[in-house]
């Protein structure tokens, strides 16, 4: 087969472009651990965790851990981690979660970017910090982060209305509740079996003789009770926000 | 004193027809209008105290009835008779309401009730037991009642919000009063011992535009009986029946409230008039698996009260599925949002 000068050409600048397309990220970094909080092959095992569960679930999942945060809060130091690092599964600052563990405070900051934020919602990821807290007090970061990684999939599989813990999902519950229900109908079918009494105050009444004659409604008093509204040991503000760059977020902050 | 029809073309004993609403005569078919039936076809006998036994005029054999029954058929020859002194003067029934359905219709209504009988046993559903089924009018007070009702109460409004880091509740109080006035109209009462109260109440209500003058004719043909208790003795039963209306009353015209605390519910209730009346029922007596089940049904609307029996296994069936098909529903919507399948 001969193969034209020009048709060489065309091949080798194909072949050029090709490479040139490719992203030229080498190997994406998933944990940040300044903290130095895990050793090699704690390091080689969540870096694989977390390819993995960002592939499958179509979000990245960072961990940062710091000692020092230059003065700035865990909110504020993850929001410019964003800003600066511009993760994200699908585009730059595009769908990340981040586990921000600042071990010069104790403080742990869970936070939602982009699409997904409805399925991990502040209040959800109240939930998943309240989950790893634990491990975080014992000093397991390993296991804290690999909650982090296994929780975070079953947020997101469950639909935004309702908690993956909520009662209703629990399938001894809704046997409860169908028997519950099945008891209350066939109770009802032979209660009324025998018949059921019709006549209301409507059957027998006369109209024409029956009317409110005299009507008081006298204001009292008025009492006012005040509850704190739980804020789960958040210190300050807990929940999401908007970075200086401007990409709005969902987080949960507590210590541990 | 005893009380036979006589039709004016034949002379046999006529009985009231429920859907003609006339007297009709079996024999010629003959029918007479209650109002305008001529006196001269009455026959009477007279007993001379509250025996118990009266001579049918028909067959002359012996009619045997209770000391409370006002209306029968002899039980030789099937005429409809009234017992007419029994039906004088305090005993006199003020009005009546006659029946309107049949003993036919009603048979066959009441197949119809049981064959619809989801919880009842198979062979009860057939209806092929029917020991007898009665006509008869059922003796009841009815009361015109006026209430004078005081109300006094503590009512909450509650509203709730938010400012800050706080949930504020604040609860209004207001006192409440109500003078109410409210009547009832022919609330009514079953006079006679022998007829359980409740299955009475539950055959309500009957339609008051059928509400007849009281003529013995109407009676012809059907069980009747007098009533055991006065309207004085009964008055209690009334309050309390009326006692739920006026509650339902009082809370409609207390509304927008979060909750209302009754202090005080004077009810003062005066009785403006009584009528003795005469209710059609049907009565049909049920051999079921060695019981006797009593049913009773508005001879006027065809309702049907009466426990039947129960069947364990249909209801043991009714509650698997509807259970069943609960569990399913649940397991569905959960697995939509997103749950596991166990």
């Amino acid at each position: 087969m001969r193969i034209s000068k020009k048709g060489l050409i065309s091949i080798l600048f194909l072949i050029l472009f090709s490479f040139l397309t490719i992203p030229v990220s080498a190997e994406e970094q998933y944990i940040y651990d300044e903290a130095d909080l895990f050793n090699a092959d704690e390091q080689e095992e969540l870096e694989k965790l977390a390819k993995q569960y960002s592939e499958e679930n179509e979000l990245s999942f960072l961990v940062l851990t710091e000692n020092d945060l230059g003065g700035r809060d865990v909110v504020q130091y993850t929001e410019d981690f964003y800003d600066e690092n511009a993760p994200g599964y699908d585009k730059k600052h595009g769908n990340t979660v981040i586990l921000t563990i600042d071990m010069n405070k104790s403080e742990v900051y869970l936070s939602g970017f982009g699409d997904k934020q409805k399925y991990l919602s502040d209040s959800r990821l109240d939930e998943i910090r309240e989950k790893i807290t634990p491990y975080l007090s014992a000093d397991n970061f390993l296991e804290a982060t690999k909650q982090f990684f296994s929780e975070v999939p079953v947020y997101l599989g469950v639909n935004p209305i309702i908690s993956p813990d909520s009662i209703f999902l629990k399938t001894w519950f809704q046997l409860l509740l169908a028997v519950l229900i099945g008891a209350v109908i066939v109770g009802a079918m032979i209660f009324n079996m025998g018949g059921r009494v019709t006549v209301k105050h409507e059957t027998y009444v006369d109209p024409k003789n029956s009317r409110v004659v005299n009507r008081k409604d006298v204001y009292l008093r008025k009492t006012v009770s005040k509850t704190k509204i739980q804020k789960n040991n958040s210190s300050g503000n807990g929940g999401g926000g908007v970075t200086s760059g401007g990409h709005s977020h969902t987080g949960s902050r507590g210590g541990f | 004193m005893l009380v036979h029809y006589k039709c004016p073309s034949c002379g046999s004993d006529m009985a009231f027809d429920s859907e003609t609403g006339h007297l009709s005569c079996d024999s010629c078919g003959r029918e007479e209008h209650v109002d305008t039936y001529d006196d001269i076809y009455i026959e009477r006998s007279f007993e001379e105290d509250e025996a118990k036994e009266y001579q049918c005029e028909n067959c002359g054999a012996v009619v045997l009835t209770d000391k409370d029954t006002t209306a029968t058929s002899c039980s030789f020859c099937g005429a409809g008779v009234v017992l007419a002194d029994r039906l004088s003067g305090d005993l006199a029934p003020v009005k009546v309401i006659p029946f309107t359905i049949s003993k036919e219709e009603a048979m066959e209504a009441f197949r119809k009730w049981c064959k619809n009988g989801r919880l009842t046993p198979k062979g009860f559903m057939t209806a092929d037991r029917v020991k007898g089924i009665t006509g008869m009018y059922v003796p009841f007070w009815m009361y015109d009642l006026d209430n004078d009702v005081e109300v006094k109460a503590t009512a909450t409004k509650v509203n709730t919000y938010t400012r800050g880091e706080y949930r504020y509740t604040e609860t209004h109080y207001y006192r409440v009063e109500r003078d109410i006035d409210v009547s009832y109209l022919k609330v009514p009462v079953d006079a006679s011992e022998k007829l359980d109260d409740t299955l009475m109440d539950k055959l309500e209500p009957y339609h008051y535009e059928e509400l007849k003058a009281f003529k013995t004719p109407y009676l012809a043909g059907y069980l009747a009986e007098k009533y055991n208790y006065t309207d004085k003795e009964l008055f209690g039963r009334v309050k309390d029946k009326i006692k739920t209306f006026i509650d339902s009353y009082i809370s409609s015209t207390i509304t927008g409230y979060s909750s209302v605390d009754y202090h005080q519910k004077n009810i003062r209730t005066t009785q403006r008039n009584s009528y003795y009346v005469l209710l059609p029922v049907w009565m049909v007596y049920y051999d079921f698996d060695k019981q006797e089940h009593t049913f009773a049904m508005n001879g006027q609307t065809g309702k049907i009260v009466g426990k039947p029996p129960l069947s364990y296994q249909k209801a043991a069936i009714w509650f698997a599925s509807i259970a069943g098909g609960s569990f399913v529903v649940l397991k569905t919507i959960a697995l939509l949002l997103g749950g596991d399948l166990i």
